[in-house]
C-alpha cells in the first residue's frame, strides 16, 4: 500500500474509528484523537506485516484497541485508577463540549464492564461481527457473546429506569 | 418483528464525527515516516534456518563417526585444502551475521 492509498484508507476508516475511541473515552476528543493518530501510524509503520487473515479495517480497531489499553494503563500507574473506572477519562473533558445525547450514551456505558462497553460500542455503534470483535479483543466468540448478553441487560435495565422503552 | 430498544437506544446515540483537520495533520505527521518495506520474512527464516541445518550436518557427521577423524585431520593439517570444517565455520559466521543484519534493519523500521 502505498501513501496516497493509506490516506484514502484514513478518509474512510477515521471516523468510524474515532467515534468508537470517543465513546469509550466516555467523550474526551483531545484523547480519543490522540490515540487514533498513534494507531494510524502505528497501522502505518506495521502495513508491511499485514498478512490479509482480516480486514485491514478490523487490524486498526485491533490496533487502536491495543495503543487505548497501553494509555489506560500508563495513566492508571499515576493516578491509581482502575482500567474499568470509565469516570477517569471524564476528568480532563469540559462539560460544555458534551451534548445531552452523548450524556445519556457515556451515562449507560458507565453502567458497563471494561469488556462490555467495548463489545457493545463494536457491534452496535460500529456494526462489527463477532468474529471480528473476537479478532479485535482477542477473546472467543463465545466469551464476546457472554459479554454482550451481559452488556445487553445492563443497558435494558438502564433504559427502562430511566424511561426511554415507553419513548 | 421485536422491538430492540438497546440497539434503537445505541443508534440513535451514534455521534457524526467530523474531520476538522483530523486527517491533514495525520497526514503531515506521516511525512516524517519512511515508506515501509514489506517484511522480509523469507530472508528471515532463511538466515535462521541455514544455522539449524549447519549444526544438523555436524551432528550427521558425529553420528556416522567421522567425528574423530575430523577433529585428528584438523589437528594435524589445520589448512589442508581437503578440510571442510573451515568452509562451513566460515559460510555459520556469514550466516550468522546476514541474520543479525536483517534482525537490526527489521528492529530499526519498526522502532
Amino acid at each position: 500500500m502505498d501513501k496516497g492509498a493509506f490516506e484514502q484508507f484514513i478518509k474512510l476508516q477515521h471516523e468510524p474509528l474515532r467515534r468508537f475511541l470517543l465513546n469509550l473515552c466516555a467523550g474526551n476528543q483531545a484523547m480519543a484523537d490522540d490515540i487514533a493518530q498513534e494507531a494510524f501510524i502505528k497501522c502505518w509503520l506495521n502495513i508491511g506485516a499485514f498478512e490479509g487473515r482480516a480486514k485491514i479495517s478490523t487490524w486498526l480497531f485491533k490496533i487502536a484497541y491495543n495503543c487505548f489499553y497501553d494509555y489506560v494503563k500508563q495513566e492508571q500507574k499515576h493516578r491509581l485508577e482502575s482500567i474499568g473506572n470509565y469516570e477517569f477519562c471524564l476528568k480532563d473533558v469540559e462539560k460544555e463540549d458534551k451534548t445531552e445525547v452523548s450524556q445519556a450514551l457515556y451515562q449507560a456505558l458507565s453502567k458497563l464492564k471494561y469488556q462490555e462497553r467495548v463489545v457493545s460500542l463494536l457491534f452496535y455503534m460500529e456494526d462489527k461481527s463477532l468474529k471480528e470483535i473476537a479478532a479485535i479483543s482477542k477473546t472467543p466468540v463465545n466469551t464476546v457473546k457472554s459479554h454482550l448478553r451481559r452488556a445487553k441487560l445492563q443497558l435494558k435495565k438502564y433504559l427502562e429506569e430511566t424511561g426511554y422503552e415507553k419513548r | 418483528m421485536k422491538k430492540d430498544s438497546v440497539r434503537d437506544f445505541m443508534k440513535a446515540q451514534r455521534q457524526k464525527i467530523d474531520d476538522d483537520g483530523f486527517t491533514a495533520k495525520l497526514a503531515a505527521r506521516l511525512e516524517y515516516y519512511p515508506v515501509p518495506q514489506k517484511a522480509n520474512r523469507k530472508s528471515f527464516y532463511i538466515a535462521l534456518i541455514a544455522p539449524a541445518f549447519f549444526l544438523l550436518a555436524v551432528l550427521a557427521i558425529a553420528l556416522l563417526d567421522g567425528w574423530d577423524i575430523l577433529i585428528v585431520h584438523l589437528k594435524n593439517n589445520p589448512f589442508d585444502g581437503l578440510n571442510i570444517l573451515w568452509p562451513a565455520l566460515a559460510s555459520l559466521t556469514l550466516l550468522l551475521s546476514s541474520g543479525l543484519t536483517i534482525l537490526a534493519i527489521n528492529w530499526k523500521e519498526t522502532y
